[in-house]
């Protein structure tokens, strides 16, 4: 209780300080607070990497407002589909959209929202430019740009020190390396590459075992609107139909604080795969084929060598034991899994999209090298075993009036799994999103991202209703709550269980630039009694709770400041796990520079407890880092305009432990208390 | 008429179930019942019986399928009474060999934005081969209008319990507090958190929604124990027909149905 006590006075302290400051400040998109909103339930066994950096891909890469379909429109998740709907209504009635201010006229597009959209989509006059001129367009690399990024730690890793032998447990350098490059032309083309090294990585060049320079190589060309080619991809890209129950790649939130727009997955296609993360997307070919105004044929291959646990049984056959995503290749045995299976896809989805209505099928079926045999665990039971899986369904979305239904009914592994919903606007200041969902136990689709509380689509039911209500302009309430049920046992819970999910949140805009929110989720699931190592496990209840209160403000146009208090009260088997986040952030703009701090002290006795919390990273990067212990956080970016192509982005975190002399396990620990971590980026507009 | 009704009202009813007076337009909202207005004498709140003129008829009944035995119902009368809604009614939930039987007065006194209610019960639980048993009880709840669109309430039951005999059967106290709020004329969106002395507080949300002239759609969730319910209702001239499915953890699947015929009605005086 002191310590938290202490913590309220110092960053009031801090905040009174902040008052001096005066330096400049633009507007811009407000990116932390669009991600905070979407990721705002901390997850410790979710990987919001992927997710983010599609995020902030979707949003770098403005698209054209006349050429954007509803699932697209939806994709952005900041229309609500009756918004959407009006969109695509005026669209229909006046033709092409020539201005964003004309948007003011369309039903419920408020100037805030505009102000908001204005940022993520661009408008042009609707032109489609043909196979005419296109190798010359394409030389010219419009909004094309070449990033490069260097990162490290200060501190060394026990698995870059050499043991008596002279060898290290990581073979490669002790920092990271990224370099993107990207050129896009609305409604035309799209083409770039990326290129990746983990910090103990190896820059090797061996066909053999299909090492071609930096560990991770991804590219893509895309070509848009060529005549009856509505869509070509050659390269690595990703998938999405329906409700993502079948092919789900791409950009997927779920449950969040933004509890209504968020639980319908668009449906957009294929779409280029641009990101670091070395799993979860298709590499090879994909078509659009354009058959009418309505209907859309799409078809795509994939052929792409992945990192598994491949074994030997006695009878001398080879199975993979285990799928490896995390990219990681730095050790002996980490490289020896690295490529070591193949995997084969190939599907077509028939899509059919009228005024209101969308329909389509989607089949696809995936090949391994070798059969997939997972552990011979009773909660593996009805899991996918062998090598080849076939999945089909069907999805049916319809908008009528103020309400938009949408399902998907799959097929897959010899079960069955379905999702329906609704979005409505049952009043102007009221929003309802209701969604059942149905998943087999033994459903199985690699590429499914449908809403579910597992990680993976199957064996679960569940019921999920979000509201959200915004009195007059300054106030909203936001809240969920969702019930699950799992039939079969899972990870860690070895009895048949349910639990419920619930979110409040209360937001107060009080001044233009200024807000306050505070949050609440809570979340009762069944866990495996700690300990209990008996034949007959035994489960226990276990009560996740999170709160977090925000302070969001403008002293100036040039100097903005945030004060964040977080926590966590846990309850599991008749321990409390508690924990406290505490942080202060400056955000500075000059003309050609711009900065942001962060300090922040936490005090997490349990690892239970560990705070999940955002933190502004340099452009194209993200951090969303975890601690428990006790001690100091604190971060400087900043970004400089060295010249009207060219921008330099440096980062330093540090982290200080007062309460351990080592931190991180195995090879990743460092000794003493403190971690010193470092980013520089440059970016070349060509 | 007032004391016809309440001569009416020696009969006999009741279970366990701490909302067991809700109605199936309640159950279809997942039992929000603090703030909730409801034009019948067994309105969940005491204080919520909603002011009408002319004399309010309600029946309902409830079976849960995957229960055996478990049929309840419930029939009731409320009228306007000198400034006071007065209120009666007959609950029996069971069968031949278990049975659970609750007779109730209900009196609420409304006063610019704020109405009180208290409700009397008389128990009576029967089990074949088992003594009989019977007890009084009470109930109490309160309410109030913030603004033209929020009111809140709270009640609590099972207050006072007095035994006869050698009864040692109690119902548990249950409270219970929530708000309602009516952002616009077709929609109304509440919720409760209800506690009971032995188990963790739970919450309960639901909503009405008018999805034409005469016709009700509701939805609503709760937590410990874990429910969800839909309901449609119909209103036309003076009748009322709600129906209601619930599903909650333990008790499996309960459909309800409530039919309510008010006899000389003109208007509501709010």
């Amino acid at each position: 209780m002191t310590r938290a006590v202490t913590l309220v006075v110092f960053f009031m302290l801090v905040h009174l300080f902040a008052y001096s400051q005066r330096l400049p400040v633009s507007e811009g998109l407000d990116m932390p607070e669009l991600v905070e909103g979407v990721f705002a339930a901390q997850e410790g066994d979710m990987s919001f990497d992927e997710l983010y950096e599609q995020f902030l891909l979707a949003r770098s890469h403005p698209s054209d407002l006349n050429s954007m379909t509803s699932g697209e429109l939806s994709a952005l998740h900041i229309l609500t589909d009756r918004q959407v709907a009006a969109l695509l209504q005026h669209r229909e009635r006046h033709g092409n959209i020539v201005s964003v201010y004309e948007l003011q006229g369309v039903e419920g597009f408020t100037p805030n929202l505009i102000r908001l959209l204005n940022q993520v989509i661009t408008v042009d006059d609707g032109t489609s430019f043909g196979w005419k001129g296109l190798p010359v367009r394409m030389a010219a690399m419009p909004e094309g740009y070449l990033v490069t990024r260097m990162e490290g730690m200060i501190q060394r890793r026990f698995g870059f020190r050499e043991n008596e032998g002279g060898y290290t447990i990581y073979r490669g350098a002790p920092f990271r390396q990224v370099t993107r490059f990207r050129s896009t032309h609305n409604r035309d083309f799209s083409y770039g590459f990326t290129a990746e090294r983990d910090a103990g990585e190896r820059f090797r060049w061996n066909p053999a075992d299909r090492s071609y320079g930096p560990d991770f190589l991804s590219g893509h060309l895309q070509l848009k609107e060529k005549g009856w080619l509505n869509n070509l991809i050659v390269g690595d890209f990703v998938a999405t139909f329906g409700q993502g129950l079948v092919a789900g790649g791409g950009f997927s939130t779920g449950k969040g604080a933004e509890t209504i727009t968020t639980v319908r997955r668009p449906a957009s296609g294929f779409m280029p795969y641009t990101s670091v993360g070395e799993s979860g997307f298709f590499r090879g070919l994909a078509a659009t084929i354009s058959c009418s105004d309505e209907l859309r044929l799409h078809l795509f291959g994939s052929r792409f060598f992945r990192d598994g646990d491949v074994r030997i049984r006695s009878d001398s056959v080879e199975y993979l034991g285990s799928v490896f995503s995390s990219g990681y290749h730095r050790t002996p045995g980490e490289l020896l899994r690295r490529k070591s299976w193949l995997e084969e896809n190939t599907g077509l989805a028939v899509q059919w999209t009228g005024r209101r209505t969308e329909a389509g099928v989607v089949l696809a079926r995936q090949w391994f090298s070798v059969p997939l045999l997972p552990a011979d665990n009773v909660y593996n039971r009805f899991n996918f075993r062998g090598k080849g899986n076939g999945t089909g369904s069907v999805f049916l979305n319809h908008t009528y009036r103020n309400v938009s239904f949408f399902s998907e009914f799959a097929y897959g592994n010899r079960d069955l799994a379905w999702i329906a919903g609704f979005l409505a606007a049952l009043a102007p200041s009221f929003d309802l999103a209701l969604v059942a969902r149905n998943y087999g136990a033994g459903y199985h689709a690699f590429y499914s991202t449908a809403l579910a509380e597992n990680t993976r689509t199957a064996n679960e039911q569940g019921l999920y209703a979000g509201v959200r209500y915004k009195p007059g302009r300054r106030h909203q309430f936001a809240a969920y709550h969702d019930q699950f049920r799992f039939p079969w046992l899972r990870f860690r819970s070895y009895l048949p269980s349910c639990g419920n999910e619930f979110l409040f949140r209360y937001t107060w805009a009080f001044t233009r630039g200024s807000s306050f929110h505070v949050q609440y989720r809570a979340e009762r699931k069944s866990v495996n009694v700690p300990g209990d190592a008996s034949a007959y496990y035994r489960t226990t209840e276990f009560v996740r709770r999170n709160w977090a209160l925000q302070l969001d403000y403008r002293l100036t146009e040039q100097l903005k400041g945030r004060i964040r208090l977080q926590g966590a009260a846990h309850s599991v088997a008749g321990r409390q796990p508690q924990g406290i986040f505490a942080a202060h952030d400056l955000f500075l703009d000059g003309r050609r520079w711009r900065a942001s701090f962060r300090y922040a002290l936490f005090d997490i006795p349990d690892s239970e407890a560990r705070q999940f919390t955002y933190e502004r990273d340099i452009w194209m990067a993200y951090s969303f880092p975890s601690f428990s212990g006790t001690g100091i956080r604190s971060f400087v970016n900043v970004q400089f305009n060295l010249s009207p192509k060219a921008d330099l982005w440096f980062r330093w975190a540090v982290t200080n432990y007062s309460d351990r002399d080592a931190v991180g396990f195995g090879p990743e620990q460092t000794e003493g208390g403190r971690r010193d971590e470092w980013k520089v980026q440059l970016r070349i507009k060509l | 008429m007032p004391l016809c009704l309440f001569l009416f009202s020696f009969l006999s009813v009741f279970s366990q179930d701490p909302l067991w007076t809700a109605n199936a337009r309640i159950r279809g909202m997942s039992d929000v019942a603090a703030a909730v207005p409801d034009p019948s004498a067994w309105a969940p709140n005491p204080a919520l019986p909603e002011r009408i003129k002319g004399v309010r008829y309600d029946f309902s009944v409830a079976n849960s399928w995957m229960t055996q035995g478990s049929t309840a119902v419930t029939a009731g009368m409320l009228a306007p009474l000198r400034g006071w809604m007065a209120g009666v009614g007959v609950h029996r939930f069971g069968d031949s060999f278990h049975s659970e039987s609750v007779l109730m007065n209900n009196f609420s006194f409304h006063r610019g934005n704020t109405s009180i209610g208290i409700r009397t019960e008389y128990h009576q639980i029967r089990t074949e081969g088992f003594q009989t048993q019977g007890f009084l009880s009470c109930s109490a709840g309160t309410t109030t209008r913030l603004g033209p669109k929020i009111s809140v309430g709270a009640m609590a039951t099972g207050l006072v319990q007095s035994a006869f005999g050698e009864t040692v059967q109690r119902i548990v106290p249950h409270f219970r507090a929530g708000f309602c709020l009516r952002p616009d004329e077709r929609l109304l969106v509440a919720m409760d958190a209800h506690k009971r002395p032995d188990r963790p507080a739970g919450i309960v949300a639901g909503l009405e929604y008018r999805i034409a002239k005469a016709v009700f759609a509701r939805f609503g969730m709760g937590t410990r124990p874990q429910s969800v319910s839909a309901g449609l209702g119909v209103q036309y001239w003076r009748l009322s027909i709600d129906q209601s499915i619930r599903l909650m953890e333990a008790t499996g699947f309960t459909m309800q149905a409530t039919a309510g015929y008010t006899v000389n009605r003109t208007k509501a005086r709010e």
